[in-house]
């Protein structure tokens, strides 16, 4: 008698498990950024989950409220720990998760510990498809052009800068230009923009400044959707008609209109 | 040390300077150029950086050690040793040692510490006239204004406001009006050259102590520390107390990082270093040498959170890489220290409460941290403050309230999302929809801020978690 | 207590807090490579800086080389001599130089020296009180013309600093020493910065081939 075929016979290897950590904004504004994401890991191969969920804390953090911080940070540590991976489709939510929850809990060891294994696992979406994921191919046509913005948390808080151009040359018929300042801030800043609006706005100005010597351009792309709000919405207010995509939409060819809402 | 408290008004005036912009434009855009082409001269910035570091941290964490051993050498040379706990006491010591010399005339070259300390005010109320000799500190003075930037403080000066002051208060017989840079500058070097020749006492700042030889680094482009320092007969140096490095080799690190970080350059013009009074063999050089040490809220901040900001070498870059300076300016911050530096140093220098917008007014971008070339991590520090303002009640109550209400919403789902939902469709009922999507054009109360400058996009119908739940409702294991 | 014995204090408690370092005191080793020569380094970098340099054989060709210098820049030929240059007046007979000693006048603002020697990798000169020089008129003359000898340059910072321990032989530092880069300059009005803003306008060296 011949030995079971071992191929047939095993079980094949569980998929991986994803938990989107899909982030307020994305929530509220723009869901298609959220689904995208979803699109994007299932692709790659993984199962995902968007457990119920609230905000990573990071307008506390940022805004002394180290109490309430803590208290967000400990629901989000019990609502993720349980998967293999937690994927974030921005860098400032990812980079308070993978940066700062290590450091948020100096009084409680056992919180830290859990703390440090979620950091350990989270990730923001682009350096993830790249780096753990290993995607090389996208399925995915756009005849465009785009301007790439850089977040200020994906560039030096998580060293994001290869991986989003990475991604989007895998897309046939993109055009991607460079800003020639990439490296400055435009002006979001979380509560900054609203607690300094002038400022905010003088920033955003240079910013668009900058965006406009690049040339003729289809859209603006970012990692983060704070960032594309704020010059999105600053840009609509001047009669710009330049397309806004996070990168979640763009890389999974969900950029049409009839997707929205 | 004293801050301005008015930020929002001084910050709005600024924005409104069409001059100022120019200027800070100009910063924004060369500054961070020459500092990258100078630091791409080293092999390896990162490890020197690390080593600086290093160097500054040896040095806080035993500066009684450093600055018992810096004094001894000093005092080995003939040179004398002050010691002053806070600006005060400081200006005290510098006016005693002016009247032991019966002084009318004091040169001064540029020194941050002599501003935090408002030491010029102090002698002058004393009947001495004080002389800045650093350009750009002169044209600050004779115009009875405030620096704007620590290195370059009369940024925001432009030459026909250069070319008024000097009209005003230059007794010069002119075979010529002043119309162009040239001439200043050979006016300005006859005026001040005069100015040195006869002063009885000059003060200079430090950029670094030596502890191993009792040497005092100052280092300027123009020449004029020098000229301050060895044309009278006595030299008084006014330092904060964190300025000491251990040895003459981590001096040479430091300046190599200083001057590149600073100007793009690989040193300044003249790095100059300075041991003791005037010997025997000396062909020049002052009689008396008087180093004044200079605490003033600095030991507090050893052994606290905010330790790593004393590694600061005051290089500015963090200041010229900054969004927030370079669309401000200086003056803004209300603050002889302004940029990111300002903002961490100021509140614990002087007190929160009159500073207490500097650490709020960042985008926390983390470019200052990403260029200081001690790697003194800002954005943290700033953080700190924040925290402090926080549990001390200093920011408004609708921050705290709103802030406490978004920790609380968040740990309650259902009544997050419940909350959620009403606010979308109360926005959704004031934006109006079009070919280009769902605008909001303007926001009331704290909303306000946002619509001030653009617009908000409306949130959409339905959240993404709550169009998931419904997606995977149906979907079976 | 005094202001001295109450700021240790507080510093005692952070070194004490701090506890047992693993600082090492090292050679600074972050210099800026260059596979030059130290000389041929120097004059790129010291030129580049608005200096000129004109290389000589020994020192006797330098009263010509300054005449000359003076008289390409048609500067008047008149030069304050210090110590540190190691020419008596007599050098200069066959010149028509009117040369005198210091101090520098508002005519006689051209000033020759020597230097301790020169740093090829800030392509900074060393001028120290360490050799009778008064080197405030360094800071005071017009145009500075300075005498440097190619030996006495080294490499990087780190081999200054052992020379002049080398030189004070464990004594204290020359009172005074300074790395000029170039001449006097000043940004303040502007840019490009402007020369001579309280020193020299011009800086000249005259390298001498020779040992010092």
């Amino acid at each position: 008698m011949s030995e079971a075929n071992p191929a047939i016979s095993k079980n094949p290897p569980r998929r991986k498990r994803v938990g989107l950590l899909a982030t307020c904004l994305i929530d509220t504004f723009r869901p298609k950024a959220g689904f995208a994401s979803v699109v994007l890991l299932e692709q790659a191969g993984f199962s995902v989950d968007v457990p119920v969920q609230g905000c990573c804390g990071q307008p506390n953090f940022n805004g002394g409220d180290e109490k309430g911080a803590q208290q967000m940070a400990r629901a989000v540590i019990k609502t993720f720990s349980d998967f293999d991976y937690v994927v974030v489709p921005s860098s400032s939510c990812a980079a308070m998760i993978r940066v700062h929850y290590p450091d948020l809990f100096p009084d409680d060891d056992e919180v830290a510990a859990m703390a440090v294994a979620l950091a350990e696992k989270t990730w923001e979406l682009t350096s993830f498809l790249v780096e753990i994921a290993k995607v090389d191919a996208l399925d995915v046509e756009m005849d465009a052009t785009v301007v790439l913005h850089d977040s200020c948390s994906g560039l030096r808080e998580l060293g994001i800068r290869e991986q989003p151009r990475a991604l989007l040359g895998r897309i046939r018929g993109l055009q991607l230009k460079e800003l020639a300042n990439p490296e400055v801030c435009c002006g979001f800043g979380g509560t900054f923009c609203v607690k300094y609006p002038d400022i905010s706005a003088r920033i955003a100005e240079n910013k668009i400044a900058d965006l406009q010597a690049a040339g003729r351009c289809d859209a603006l792309v970012s990692t983060d959707l704070g960032c594309l709000m704020h010059l999105g919405g600053t840009l609509h207010r001047e009669g710009s008609t330049l397309q806004i995509l996070h990168i979640a939409e763009v890389l999974a060819g969900m950029t049409g209109s009839e997707d929205s809402d | 040390m004293h801050v301005d408290p008015d930020f929002k008004n001084l910050s709005a005036k600024a924005l409104q300077d069409k001059s100022l912009r120019e200027a800070l434009d100009t910063v924004a855009t060369v500054m961070p150029l020459i500092r990258s082409k100078a630091l791409a001269q080293l092999e390896d910035f990162a490890a020197a950086r690390e080593r600086a570091r290093e160097v500054r941290d040896e040095a806080l964490n035993r500066l009684d050690y450093y600055l018992e051993m810096f004094e001894q050498n000093v005092q080995a040379m003939g040179g004398h040793v002050h010691w002053a706990r806070d600006d005060q006491e400081a200006c005290a010591i510098v006016a005693q040692l002016c009247e032991e010399v019966d002084a009318k005339l004091v040169t001064k070259s540029k020194s941050m510490v002599t501003e935090e300390i408002e030491l010029a005010a102090a002698l002058q109320k004393r009947g001495l006239e004080v002389v800045e000799t650093d350009l750009g500190e002169y044209i600050i003075q004779l115009r009875g204004d405030k620096p704007s930037h620590i290195l370059a403080p009369a940024l925001h000066v432009t030459i026909p406001q250069v070319i008024d002051s000097f009209n005003e208060h230059h007794k010069i017989e002119r075979d010529r009006p002043l119309e162009d840079t040239d001439q200043l500058l050979a006016e300005a070097r006859a005026v001040l050259r005069e100015k040195f020749l006869n002063a009885d006492v000059g003060i200079t700042g430090a950029n670094f102590l030596i502890a191993e030889t009792g040497g005092v680094v100052v280092v300027t482009n123009e020449g004029n520390a020098d000229l301050t320092a060895s044309l009278p007969d006595t030299h008084i140096v006014v330092t904060g107390i964190e300025k000491v490095v251990p040895t003459l080799d981590d001096a040479g690190l430091m300046l190599r990082l200083l001057a590149r970080s600073a100007i793009g350059q690989r040193l300044s013009n003249y790095t100059s270093f300075f041991h003791g009074p005037r010997r025997e063999n000396d062909a020049s050089g002052s009689g008396a040498f008087h180093v004044v040490l200079v605490d003033n809220g600095r030991s507090d901040m050893l052994g606290s959170e905010l330790q790593d900001m004393l590694r600061c070498i005051r290089c500015s870059a963090c200041i010229n890489h900054c969004p927030v300076y370079t669309a401000i300016g200086g003056h803004a911050y209300g603050s002889v220290y302004p940029g990111p530096m300002g903002a961490v140093l100021s509140p614990g220098l002087a007190d929160l409460d009159s500073a207490r917008h500097l650490p709020n007014a960042s985008t926390f971008c983390g470019r200052c941290e990403e260029v200081c070339p001690v790697a003194i991590p800002i954005p943290k520090l700033l953080r700190y403050w924040r925290k402090q303002e926080f549990s001390r009640h200093l920011r408004p109550r609708a921050e705290r309230y709103g802030l406490g209400l978004w920790a609380w919403l968040n740990r309650r789902p259902v009544l997050y999302q419940m909350v959620q939902r009403m606010a979308v469709k109360l926005l959704r009922s004031i934006s109006t929809s079009g070919s280009d999507g769902r605008w909001i054009r303007n926001l009331p109360g704290a909303g306000a801020g946002w619509t001030k400058h653009r617009d908000l996009i409306a949130p959409a119908a339905q959240s993404f978690q709550a169009q998931w739940r419904k997606r995977t409702k149906g979907d079976g294991a | 207590m005094t202001a001295r014995d109450s700021i240790l204090k507080k510093l005692r408690h952070r070194s004490i807090a701090a506890g047992e370092t693993d600082f090492c005191y090292l050679r600074d080793s972050y210099s800026e490579l260059t596979a030059d020569k130290p000389v041929d380094r120097f004059i790129s970098l010291v030129t580049a800086e608005a200096t000129t340099v004109e290389r000589l054989a020994d020192l006797a060709h330098v009263p010509h080389a300054v005449d000359g210098y003076l008289r390409g820049q048609q500067i008047p030929g008149r030069v304050v001599i210090d110590t540190s240059a190691c020419l008596s007046g007599e050098a200069f007979s066959d010149t028509d130089l009117q040369v005198s000693i210091p101090p520098l006048r508002p005519d006689h603002d051209v000033l020759l020296s020597g230097c301790y020697g020169a740093v090829a990798e800030s392509g900074a000169l060393v001028i120290s009180t360490s050799d009778g020089h008064a080197i405030t008129n360094d800071f005071l003359a017009e145009t500075h013309i300075v005498i440097l000898f190619a030996n006495r340059i080294v490499a990087t910072l780190a081999d200054l600093w052992d020379a002049l321990r080398t030189d004070t032989q464990g004594g204290f530092m020359p009172r005074e020493f300074c790395l000029v880069t170039g001449p006097s300059r000043t940004a303040d009005l502007g840019v490009p910065a402007k020369l001579g803003a309280h020193g020299p306008a011009r800086v000249h060296v005259l390298l001498i081939n020779g040992q010092s």
